[in-house]
C-alpha cells in the first residue's frame, strides 16, 4: 500500500456494490465481498475499524487475529510534540462503563511516524492518524506533516478529546469553532479528513452540517461523554481533572440516537462509534445510518471482539438474505 | 483458543480453595499461560461475560506448574470481581488472558535476597522463591499483615525452604510491628544482594527508604487501575522516578526496579 491511492482522492461517499476482486491486491486476497466496501477513497475489507485510544497503534491486536479484516486501523490520538499524559489515577470503571482521563498520551508525531508506522505500513491495513491540537494552527501543520507519508491514508480531526485543558472539547463545542479547524485542516492535506464529533453538546447535527460545509469528508462520534466519580472514603474526585471521557456500552442508546441525528443532517459518511459491543450493537449503528462502525472499550475486555463481531454481521446479512453490508446502512431510517 | 505471545482461553477451574478469611486461591488448566509464564507476570481475567463488572481484573501468577499445565491466582475478596470469582466451582470455566507483563530479573550468582510482603502482596512470590531456590540461593521472605488470621502461604513458603519472618500489627504472628522495622534489622546483621517487594503503595515507598539506606538494588511489584493488561490503554500509570513522566505496569512492569518509579 501507498499513501498515492488516498492522497488527493476526493472520491466521498460509500460504494453501495462490492469493489471488483482484483487478484493482485494483498489486502483483496482475504477480503470478503459482503463486506468490501470503498470509503473516503480507500478500499476497506469491512466497514469496520479500530476506535482511537483503544487500539494502540494495531500491533498487541496482531497476537490475536490478522489485522487486515479491519477496514482501517485508527491509532491513539497523535499530536505535534510529545505528550506525557495525565497524573494521577486515569481508569475508572461505572456500571456497563469507563470514565478515562489518559489525556493524549503519545510520542509525538515524529516519534510515531519512526516508532509506529513501520508496522502499521508492513501490516498493508489502511491506516487513520487521529490528531489532536492546541490551536487550529497545530491541527493544520499536523495535518501538512501527515500528508504525503506512505501508508496514511486519512485523518481523523479529533475536536473532541475532554481530557485535556486547552483546545480539544472545546474546538468541537460550537459550529464556529469546529468550522474553523475543518477549514484549516482542510487546506493544508489533500488526505481524507473525518472530524470526530463530541457528543457533549446540545445540537450535534449544527455541529455536522457545519463540517460538512467546510469540506470534510466523514464524521465520526461519538467520542467519550463527559462523566466523573468520587471516592467516598477519600471524598474527593478519582481524576486528577475531576472529569473524565465516559465510553463503553453504558454510552451505546446516547451514541447511537447521536449517529442517528447526525445521519439525518449530512451527505457525508458516518463511522459510529461508542459502546459498540456486540454484532447486534454493530448492525444497530448500520441501520441507523452509519457507513462504517468503530470498536473501542469493547477492545479492552473482549480482545476478540473485532473477529466476532465482523462474523456476526456477516453471519446477520446472510441471515438477512443481503448481498452487501451497504444494503444495511441507514435501513432504518425513514425513507 | 488463542495462542501467541499472550494467550485467551476459557480455562478449567481446577480448585478454588479458601486460603485464609478472604483470600482464596483458584487454580486453572491453562497450558499455554504454564509454559510460557516466569514469575513476576500476571493474567488479567473477566470473572463472567456481563457487563457487570464491565473490565478484567489482573492478578499475580501465584502457582506457574508447568508439569500439571496449571496457574493459580491467589487473590483477596475485595469487591464485585472477586466475589465473583469466589463463586466459581471446579468445572467452570474462566476466561482469561495471559501471561502478561515482565517478569522479576534474577542474577544467577547472586548472594541472599529477601522478600517483602505486604497483605496479599505475598501473591507472586512462592514461584520466584522457587526459582532462586533451585539456583542455591538463599531466601527470606517477611511478611507483613494487621494479624496472624491475614497472613498466607506461610506454611507454604516455610516447606519450599524459604526462612519466613512475619510483622503483625496486633503482634498476634512473629513480631509486633511493621515489615521495615524487620527489614531495617534483617538488613543491618545479613548481607543481601536483592530485594524484591509487593504490597501497598506506602509499604513499598518504606521498603524503598530502607534498602536505599542498605544499598540493596531493589524490584517492586506494582499495581495500577488497569482495563486492557496488553499496553493499549495506556491507564494503569505510575510515576517515573526522578524523571517526568510515566511507566505503564502493564507494559513496562508490573516489576520495576525502586529508582525507575516515584511512589
Ligand atoms: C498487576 C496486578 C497484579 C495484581 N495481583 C493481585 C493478586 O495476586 N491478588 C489480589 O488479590 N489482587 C491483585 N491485584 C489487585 C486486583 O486486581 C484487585 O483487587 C481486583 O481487580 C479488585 O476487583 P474487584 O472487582 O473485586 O474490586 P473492585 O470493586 O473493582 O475494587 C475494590 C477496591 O479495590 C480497588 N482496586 C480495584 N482494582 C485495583 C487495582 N488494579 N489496583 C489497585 N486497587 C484496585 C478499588 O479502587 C476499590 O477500592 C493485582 C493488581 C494488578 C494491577
Ligand atoms: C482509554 C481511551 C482512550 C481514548 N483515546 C482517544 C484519542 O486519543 N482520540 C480520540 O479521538 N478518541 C479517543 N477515545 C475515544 C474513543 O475513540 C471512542 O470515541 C469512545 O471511547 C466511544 O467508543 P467506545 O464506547 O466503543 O469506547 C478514547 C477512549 C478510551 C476509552
Amino acid at each position: 500500500m501507498s499513501s498515492k491511492q488516498s492522497a488527493g482522492s476526493t472520491q466521498q461517499g460509500i460504494s453501495q456494490q462490492p469493489p471488483a476482486a482484483s487478484g493482485q491486491d494483498k489486502r483483496q486476497a482475504t477480503s470478503d465481498n459482503l463486506l468490501s466496501t470503498n470509503l473516503f477513497g480507500i478500499k476497506m475489507n469491512s466497514p469496520l475499524m479500530s476506535a482511537s485510544g483503544t487500539y494502540g497503534y494495531g500491533k498487541e491486536f496482531a497476537n490475536f487475529y490478522n489485522l487486515s479484516m479491519l477496514g482501517a486501523i485508527v491509532v491513539k490520538g497523535i499530536t505535534m510534540k510529545p505528550r506525557a499524559g495525565n497524573s494521577g489515577q486515569r481508569l475508572v470503571e461505572t456500571p456497563a462503563g469507563l470514565i478515562n482521563s489518559i489525556g493524549l498520551e503519545n510520542p509525538g508525531v515524529e516519534g510515531f511516524l519512526v516508532q509506529e508506522m513501520p508496522f502499521l505500513r508492513e501490516s498493508g491495513v489502511p491506516v487513520i492518524v487521529n490528531i489532536s491540537g492546541n490551536t487550529p494552527e497545530e491541527y493544520a501543520a499536523l495535518a501538512e506533516r501527515l500528508d504525503g507519508e506512505a501508508g496514511i491514508h486519512a485523518l481523523e480531526v479529533n475536536i473532541s478529546c475532554p481530557n485535556v485543558k486547552q483546545g480539544g472539547m472545546a474546538f468541537g463545542a460550537s459550529c464556529d469553532m469546529a468550522a474553523a479547524v475543518t477549514a484549516d485542516v482542510r487546506k493544508r492535506t489533500r488526505l481524507p479528513i473525518i472530524v470526530k464529533l463530541s457528543p457533549n453538546v446540545t445540537d450535534i447535527a449544527s455541529i455536522a452540517r457545519a463540517v460538512e460545509a467546510e469540506g470534510a469528508d466523514g464524521i465520526s462520534l461519538i467520542n467519550t461523554l463527559l462523566g466523573m466519580g468520587i471516592d467516598i472514603r477519600n471524598k474527593k474526585p478519582y481524576l486528577d481533572n475531576t472529569f473524565g471521557g465516559l465510553s463503553g456500552p453504558a454510552v451505546k442508546p446516547v451514541a447511537l440516537r447521536m449517529v442517528w441525528q447526525v445521519a439525518g443532517a449530512v451527505n457525508i459518511p458516518i463511522v459510529g462509534m461508542g459502546g459498540i459491543s456486540t454484532w447486534q450493537d454493530a448492525v444497530e449503528f448500520y441501520l441507523a445510518g452509519a457507513s462504517a462502525i468503530a470498536i473501542g472499550t469493547a477492545n479492552f475486555f473482549n480482545p476478540l471482539a473485532v473477529p466476532e463481531i465482523i462474523e456476526g454481521v456477516k453471519a446477520y446479512l446472510h441471515s438477512e438474505g443481503m448481498q452487501h453490508i451497504g444494503e444495511l446502512v441507514g435501513a432504518a431510517r425513514p425513507k | 483458543m488463542v495462542t501467541g505471545k499472550w494467550e485467551l482461553n476459557k480455562a478449567n477451574v481446577v480448585a478454588n480453595e479458601w486460603v485464609s478469611r478472604d483470600v482464596k486461591r483458584i487454580t486453572l488448566l491453562s497450558p499455554g499461560i504454564a509454559a510460557t509464564a516466569s514469575p513476576g507476570q500476571f493474567v488479567n481475567v473477566k470473572v463472567n461475560s456481563t457487563y457487570a463488572p464491565l473490565l478484567r481484573r489482573p492478578f499475580s501468577l501465584n502457582r506457574i506448574d508447568k508439569d500439571k499445565g496449571t496457574i493459580s491466582l491467589l487473590y483477596k475478596l475485595v469487591g464485585e470481581g472477586t466475589e465473583l470469582m469466589a463463586e466459581l466451582e471446579t468445572g467452570d470455566l474462566l476466561d482469561v488472558l495471559g501471561p502478561l507483563g515482565n517478569t522479576f530479573s534474577i542474577e544467577e550468582d547472586c548472594g541472599d535476597s529477601i522478600f517483602v510482603a505486604g497483605g496479599i502482596g505475598v501473591a507472586p512470590f512462592y514461584p520466584l522463591a522457587r526459582l532462586l531456590l533451585q539456583l542455591g540461593q538463599k531466601v527470606t521472605c517477611i511478611m507483613g499483615a494487621r494479624c496472624r488470621e491475614d497472613i498466607n502461604e506461610l506454611d507454604e513458603l516455610r516447606a519450599l525452604g524459604v526462612n519466613v519472618l512475619c510483622a503483625t500489627e496486633d503482634g498476634s504472628e512473629g513480631m509486633r510491628g511493621l515489615v521495615t522495622d524487620v527489614l531495617r534489622a534483617h538488613l543491618r546483621s545479613t548481607k543481601c544482594s536483592m530485594a524484591y517487594a509487593c504490597g501497598p503503595n506506602p509499604m513499598l515507598a518504606a521498603v524503598k527508604a530502607v534498602c536505599a539506606e542498605h544499598q540493596t538494588p531493589l524490584q517492586l511489584s506494582l499495581e495500577s487501575h488497569m482495563a486492557c493488561g496488553i499496553g493499549v490503554c495506556l491507564g494503569c500509570t505510575c510515576k517515573k522516578g526522578p524523571e517526568e513522566g510515566y511507566v505503564h505496569v502493564c507494559k513496562e512492569g508490573p516489576i520495576f526496579w525502586a529508582e525507575e518509579v516515584a511512589l
